[in-house]
C-alpha cells in the first residue's frame, strides 16, 4: 500500500511535470501573436507534479504502520 | 541512538532553548538591521524603484539589474554546496561529514530563501510576478528556471530533506519536556524509532539525496542561463555560463559552509563532533572549487583578450582597466589569496580553522564580486549600438536591503540552531545500508 | 493580413528629432523615456568631421529576443508584426530590456503621473471646451487606455503603470483606426515610412522596391521590421554627441 501510493504519486508527479512543461509552452500555436500557454494556469501543473514527487518522499515515511 | 552531546543546566542537548544575553543580544541585532533593510524597501514599493540607482541602459546610461540581482545570483549559488554535501556525504557514506549535514542542508534553505526574497524585491510586480508566473510562466524563458525549479523545486525539496533528516532527532528531544517540545513532537510526527521505520528512514534519506543532486544542479545550471542565452550583450552570451555559475557557487557555498561550522563549532564549546577531520575534508572540497573558479577566470580573462569582435573587446578594455577594473583584479587577488591559502595548508596537511576561515572569506567575496562583474558591465558598457558609456553604483537603499537580507538569513539559522539541535543526535551512518 | 513595418530614410533624415516629440506628446511617455530616440553620431576628426543621424524606434523584430525571455508573455509578437507590452500582464522584472540589443525599453520607475505632462489647464472645463471645441491634447486621447487587437490586451501608451517596463507600439493606437505612427505623421521631410508590406501597391512597398534596406544589427539574427535606406550602419568609431539630458 504504502509503496503503491509512493510509485503512483512518483509516477503521476512526472506525468504532470511534462504535462505542464508542455502546456504551458504555446506548441501548435496558429499565431505568432498566441504565446502563452495552450491554456492558462498550465504551469500550476507542473507545480502540482514537483509537489507530487517531494509529497511521495515525505508520505513514504510519515504514513503509519497500518498503510503497510 | 546515542545522544552525543549534552549541555548541564538544561535537558535539551546544543543549548537549543536556552537564549542567554549575546544570542538575545545577537537576535536584536539581526531584527534591527533587517527591520532598517524593510524600511527601505517599504520606501521603494510606495515611490517606485525610482529610489534606487537602478536606470535604464541605452540613453538612461544606467544598469536596469543592479545589487539585488547580483545578490540573487550570490544567495542561489550559496545554496548549491549545503545539500550537495549533505547528499555526497550520506550516499557515499563520508562519516567525517556526517555532523555537519543538518548544517549544511540549513544553509542551502537559509540562503534560498534570501535568495529567491530577492528576486521578488527585484519585481515592478511582486505579487503579480507569483500569480502570472502561476498562470502563463513560459518554459522558453530562463525564469521559468529560477520560479519553477528554483522556488518550487529545489527550496521545498530541500525544506522536506532538512524535515526529514532530522526527524529521529526530532523525536529525540520531544521527550524532553520544554517550551519547544510540542514543536519538536510535531516535527517527529509520531516517530517512534521502531525498526521498520528505521528503514523506511533511510530508504527515503538514501533516494531523496539522490535524487536533489540532479535537480539543484539543473535548476541552478538556469541562474547562469539567464545571462547565456542573450545574444544582445557581449560579455553574457556563452555555452559557459552555466558551468561557470555552478563552479563558483560550489566555492562560494562552500566557504560559506566552512564559516558556519567554525561559528557552530565555537558556539558549542569547540565541541570535538566537529573535528579536525570536518575541516580537512571541507578544505580539500574548497581547495578543488576555488581552483576551478580561478581556472574559470583565468580562462575567461584569456578569452576576453583576444576578443575579435569589437564590443566584446571594449567590454574586456572596461574589465581590465577601465571603471571596473579594481573589482576585477581584486576579486582574481581573493581567489588567488584564498587558493594559495588552501594549498599552504594542503601541502603541510595541516588544516587549520584560523586559516580556513579565512581562506573562505576570501574566496566568498572574490565570488561575490565576480558576481558582481557578471551581472553590471555588460549592462552599463556592452550596448551593441552607440550609446555612450553608463554607470551604476548601488545606493544606502539597495545596501540597505541587501543588508536586511543577510540579516534576515542570519536570524533564521541564529533561531534554527536555538530551536533544535545543529549537531545530528543520531548516528545517521547507516542510512544508507538498507537502502 | 497586413504586415506593419517601417523605413527610415537617412539620406533624408536631418536630425530634427520632431518623431521624438511626436511620439512623447501621443504616447505621453514620462521624463527620460525617449520610445523614439535619435542618435547624433560625428566621425572623424575636426575639422574634417561629419554628422549623421539615425531614428531608433523599437524594430519589431520578427525573433524578437525579448519575446523569448519574457516570463509571463506579456511581451508578444502580433501577427501584424507588432512588438507589444501587455501593461496588466508585464510583472515588472526587465529581463526583455536586457534581452533587447537595442535599447529601446523603459521601465516604469515611478508614478508615471510624476514624471508626465503635467495638465496647467482642466480640459474638461466647459469654457475652455468653447476654444477647443472639446479636443484634448494628444497624450489625453482616449484611445490610449483601450485595448487593441484580437488578443484584446491593454497595449497602448496610455497604460503606463510603476513598476512595468514600456517601449515603441508603432502607435497601435492609430495603427488600428488605419493611420501613421505619430513620428511618421510628424517627421518634416519624409524620412520615416510606414505600412504593409505584404500589399505590393503600399508606399512603403513601393520604397522597398526602388531602395535597396539594410537592418540594425543584422548579424544578431533579431529580423527587425524597421529597415533603414541610405547611411550605414553605426558601428563603435561612431560618438554619439550627446545624450539625452533629462532623467527619470
Amino acid at each position: 500500500m504504502r509503496r503503491t501510493i509512493t510509485v503512483t504519486l512518483v509516477v503521476a508527479g512526472l506525468a504532470l511535470m511534462v504535462i505542464g512543461m508542455l502546456a504551458a509552452a504555446p506548441w501548435g500555436a496558429e499565431s505568432v501573436a498566441d504565446g502563452d500557454p495552450t491554456f492558462t494556469g498550465a504551469p500550476i501543473l507542473f507545480v502540482l507534479g514537483i509537489g507530487s514527487v517531494i509529497g511521495a518522499a515525505l508520505l513514504y515515511e510519515l504514513l503509519p504502520d497500518r498503510f503497510e | 541512538m546515542a545522544v552525543a552531546t549534552q549541555t548541564s543546566g538544561s535537558l535539551l542537548p546544543q543549548g537549543v532553548g536556552r537564549i542567554t544575553r549575546t544570542w538575545r543580544l545577537f537576535f536584536l541585532g539581526m531584527i534591527l538591521i533587517a527591520g532598517f533593510g524593510l524600511y527601505a524597501y517599504l520606501r521603494e514599493v510606495s515611490s517606485g524603484m525610482i529610489v534606487t540607482n537602478m536606470r535604464d541602459t541605452g540613453t538612461m546610461g544606467g544598469a536596469p539589474w543592479g545589487l539585488y540581482v547580483v545578490m540573487v545570483e550570490y544567495f542561489i549559488g550559496v545554496s548549491f554546496a549545503g545539500i550537495v554535501i549533505a547528499a555526497v556525504s550520506r550516499v557515499f557514506r563520508i562519516r567525517e561529514l556526517q555532523p555537519i549535514s543538518r548544517i549544511a542542508e540549513l544553509l542551502t534553505v537559509g540562503s534560498l530563501m534570501v535568495g529567491l526574497l530577492a528576486v521578488l524585491i527585484d519585481l515592478g510586480h511582486p505579487i503579480r510576478g507569483v500569480v502570472n508566473m502561476l498562470l502563463y510562466a513560459r518554459p522558453q524563458s530562463p525564469f521559468f528556471g529560477t520560479f519553477m525549479l528554483v522556488a518550487m523545486g529545489v527550496l521545498p525539496a530541500s525544506l522536506v530533506y532538512l524535515y526529514l533528516g532530522a526527524r529521529q532527532d526530532a523525536a529525540v528531544v520531544a521527550e524532553q519536556p520544554s517550551r519547544l517540545q510540542r514543536l519538536h513532537r510535531l516535527w517527529a510526527a509520531g516517530y517512534s524509532d521502531t525498526e521498520a521505520e528505521r528503514l523506511r528512514h533511510r530508504k527515503v534519506m538514501f533516494w531523496l539525496s539522490v535524487g536533489i543532486v540532479p535537480l539543484i544542479v539543473v535548476a541552478l545550471s538556469t541562474e547562469g542561463l539567464v545571462f547565456g542565452i542573450q545574444v544582445g550583450r557581449p560579455g553574457w552570451f556563452g555555452s559557459l555560463q552555466g558551468p561557470d555559475f555552478l563552479v563558483l557557487a560550489a566555492a562560494s557555498g562552500l566557504a560559506n559552509l566552512l564559516v558556519l561550522t567554525a561559528i557552530v563549532r565555537r558556539l558549542l564549546g569547540n565541541t570535538d563532533r566537529i573535528g579536525p577531520s570536518v575541516f580537512k575534508w571541507l578544505g580539500r572540497f574548497l581547495l578543488v572549487a576555488a581552483a576551478a573558479a580561478l581556472y574559470f577566470m583565468i580562462v575567461e580573462l584569456i578569452t576576453l583578450m583576444y576578443a575579435t569582435p569589437e564590443h566584446e573587446r571594449l567590454l574586456a578594455d572596461e574589465l581590465i582597466r577601465g571603471s571596473y577594473a579594481w573589482i576585477f583584479w581584486v576579486s582574481i587577488a581573493l581567489m588567488a589569496a584564498g587558493l594559495v591559502l588552501l594549498l599552504v595548508q594542503a601541502g603541510t596537511r595541516r588544516w587549520q580553522i584560523g586559516p580556513l576561515v579565512l581562506a573562505s572569506v576570501l574566496i566568498s567575496t572574490a565570488a561575490l564580486a565576480e558576481r558582481y562583474l557578471t551581472v553590471i558591465p555588460s549592462q552599463t558598457h556592452a550596448t551593441l549600438l552607440p550609446y555612450e558609456p553608463g554607470s551604476y553604483f548601488p545606493n544606502w537603499i539597495e545596501f540597505a536591503v541587501v543588508a536586511g537580507l543577510f540579516a534576515l538569513g542570519a536570524l533564521l539559522i541564529g533561531l534554527f540552531i536555538k530551536a533544535f539541535p545543529i549537531l545530528p543526535l543520531t548516528d545517521d551512518e547507516e542510512v544508507i545500508a538498507d537502502a | 493580413m497586413a504586415k506593419y513595418s517601417m523605413v527610415v530614410d537617412l539620406d533624408l533624415c536631418q536630425g530634427c528629432r520632431a518623431c521624438t516629440e511626436a511620439c512623447k506628446i501621443e504616447n505621453n511617455t514620462g521624463s527620460g523615456i525617449f520610445w523614439m530616440h535619435v542618435f547624433r553620431f560625428e566621425e572623424g576628426e575636426y575639422p574634417e568631421t561629419k554628422m549623421s543621424f539615425l531614428p531608433r524606434p523599437c524594430q519589431h523584430c520578427d525573433n524578437a529576443p525579448c519575446v523569448k525571455v519574457c516570463p509571463v508573455g506579456a511581451r508578444f509578437k502580433r501577427e501584424d508584426g507588432l512588438v507589444l507590452t501587455d501593461f496588466d500582464r508585464c510583472i515588472g522584472c526587465r529581463y526583455c530590456e536586457l534581452a533587447c540589443p537595442y535599447g529601446v525599453n523603459y521601465f516604469t520607475w515611478q508614478s508615471p503621473e510624476k514624471s508626465h505632462y503635467q495638465d496647467v489647464v482642466d480640459w474638461e472645463d466647459d469654457d475652455l471646451a468653447l476654444v477647443t471645441g472639446g479636443l484634448v491634447p494628444p497624450y489625453k486621447n482616449p484611445d490610449l487606455d483601450l485595448k487593441y487587437g484580437e488578443e484584446q490586451r491593454y497595449t497602448a501608451g496610455g497604460n503606463h503603470a510603476k513598476g512595468v517596463i514600456e517601449k515603441c507600439t508603432f502607435c497601435v493606437q492609430r495603427v488600428e483606426k488605419g493611420m501613421n505612427p505619430a513620428c511618421v505623421e510628424t517627421c518634416p521631410v519624409n524620412a520615416l515610412i510606414f505600412g504593409d508590406t505584404d500589399s505590393p501597391d503600399s508606399p512603403i512597398s513601393h520604397y522597398l522596391r526602388v531602395r535597396q534596406p539594410w537592418r540594425l544589427l543584422e548579424e544578431a539574427g533579431t529580423h527587425p521590421r524597421v529597415m533603414y535606406v541610405g547611411g550605414k550602419p553605426p558601428n563603435p568609431s561612431l560618438k554619439e554627441i550627446e545624450r539625452p539630458k533629462a532623467e527619470v
